[in-house]
């Protein structure tokens, strides 16, 4: 009891002292963490420090807001830009379409008639424009004669051959049979042709007959020379240059009554 | 009992300083969770924390705005070459067809019907007045030889000869692309000026006009102005066909 008594207060008291010493260490050492995490959130910091934060982030926010703003608004020109180009762009290509179709750059097909003159009679060159020039008249949207592609610049000549004179499109010999080939409403193309006073019964006097056939689907080719301009320029004339006056007579002149 | 005395001392105090670290720790850590030690600064830190925030989204939103628009101007080039090459045909195939002014060297054809001719001969027996007037194939013959003659572009009393243009007449009058034309004719072409003159002159039509005693006459330019072709090309029976067929 006595050795009991002598050692058990000793050792409470180093188990409590044991105890106490290892708590206020964790503590400590717990202590140090939540003060350096602390020390980094806002909360820890000083009001002018906060004041100073918040107005660059203030600065911050409003430039963003001006580039997105910037952004937003570049955008919205390109997509409109973008939708007027498409447009413009289809525009172009169908407008291009229709000129290349009535140019004869490319083939075109239709329903129309066609004209066939046999070489049994006298036909001439001008026989042929004033062909051409009705079938014109009586809507023929595309023509071609022997597959020569008719165009603006097209015209008809004669030549002298070897034992005959013969006669050319757009330079180029027709051989018999001619065949004229029109695009348009077959039937009023055909009335163009053989109304009573006509071009078939004008034709018939000289004894000359026309084969004209309608036809749901002809198809003519593009031509193989197209109109190029060397002299002609697109676009009104530039104006006159001004007179050359001689100031001196002018003057002189009505300064005299 | 001295011994006993200075562990209890060492023992308060050590209780003392882990009180203390106890207390600290815990007006900390409130603090800390709280999140605002003091009152004014806590609206300054959630006015921060919310800045913080919507500056976050507007930076993504920028990243997103630019990737967009690196699309949309790609895509612009594309359309922009593919419109310029375009337009470029569309100006030469317009003025091709007629359908701009034009302008360059070339001669005007001034014709007129035999007026004088006419008036000499109207108490003659066999007077006919159609041997006087300009007929609509005079017309359309000439405009084959000034086409021949290698002529750019055409104009009638300033209807321009298109492909498709008609010269006709309606009992005395004569229509050029169904537009009524009246005496004096004025055919103007643009092209080579010696050549056409050359060829014009030398023709058949013009060689006879001038054998019959009509007003004719030929001039050289240095530059005339045609209008566009006012009708338009109907293409309701034409379509596109293939390439290569015939």
């Amino acid at each position: 009891m006595a050795i009991n008594n002598k050692r058990s207060p000793l050792a409470r008291w180093q188990v409590t002292f044991t105890i106490v010493l290892l708590f206020t260490g964790i503590m400590l050492s717990m202590q140090f963490r939540t003060q350096q995490d602390f020390r980094q959130t806002l909360a820890a910091q000083k009001t002018e420090d906060l004041v100073v934060i918040w107005k660059r982030l203030l600065d911050k926010r409003e430039r963003l807001e001006q580039e997105v703003e910037g952004l937003r608004r570049e955008k919205l020109l390109l997509e409109q830009k973008s939708t007027a180009g498409l447009d413009s762009l289809s525009q172009v290509t169908a407008g291009l379409e229709r000129l290349r179709m009535s140019q004869g750059l490319i083939p075109v097909k239709g329903p129309g008639v066609t004209i066939t003159l046999i070489g049994d009679a006298p036909l001439l060159y001008l026989d042929l424009v004033d062909l051409v020039n009705e079938l014109w008249a009586s809507g023929a949207e595309a023509m071609a004669i022997n597959d020569h592609r008719l165009i603006s610049a097209s015209a008809f000549d004669d030549r002298e051959g070897i034992d005959n004179i013969y006669i050319t499109v757009n330079g180029e010999r027709l051989y018999f049979p001619i065949v004229v080939k029109a695009i348009g409403d077959p039937p009023t193309l055909q009335t163009g042709l053989s109304f009573p006073g006509g071009i078939v019964d004008n034709f018939r006097t000289y004894g000359i007959t026309l084969n004209i056939q309608q036809h749901t689907e002809l198809i003519i080719p593009s031509a193989k020379n197209l109109s190029s301009w060397i002299h002609a320029q697109a676009g009104p004339a530039p104006p006159p240059p001004p007179p050359q006056l001689n100031q001196e007579v002018v003057s002189g002149e009505t300064a005299k009554p | 009992m001295a011994n006993k005395r200075r562990g209890q001392i060492y023992l308060t105090i050590l209780c003392i300083v882990t009180g203390m670290l106890i207390a600290w720790q815990y007006a900390l850590t409130v603090s800390a969770s709280a999140g605002a030690p003091k009152g004014r600064n806590a609206m300054l830190v959630s006015v921060i924390e919310g800045l913080e925030a919507e500056t976050l989204v507007l930076q993504e939103k920028i990243l997103d705005l630019r990737k967009q628009l690196d699309a949309l101007h790609d895509a612009q080039l594309d359309d922009e070459e593919e419109i310029t090459g375009l337009q470029e045909e569309l100006q030469w195939l317009r003025s091709i067809a007629a359908l701009t002014e034009v302008h360059g060297p070339g001669i005007t054809v001034t014709l007129d019907d035999n007026v004088a001719g006419s008036n000499a001969a109207r108490n003659l027996p066999d007077y006919n007045p159609n041997n006087f007037i300009i007929h609509d194939k005079n017309i359309l013959y000439l405009v084959n030889e000034i086409r021949r003659a290698g002529a750019e572009a055409i104009a009638i009393n300033n209807q321009r000869i298109v492909a498709v243009s008609d010269i006709r007449c309606v009992g005395p009058v004569i229509f050029v692309n169904s537009t009524r034309m009246a005496p004096p004719y004025i055919i103007q072409a643009i092209g080579d000026p010696e050549r056409l003159e050359k060829l014009v002159s030398m023709g058949e039509e013009f060689t006879y006009l001038k054998y019959k005693d009509f007003p004719i006459r030929l001039v050289r330019e240095t530059v005339i102005s045609l209008p566009a072709y006012i009708g338009g090309y109907s293409l309701n029976s034409v379509q596109k066909a293939p390439e290569g067929g015939s």
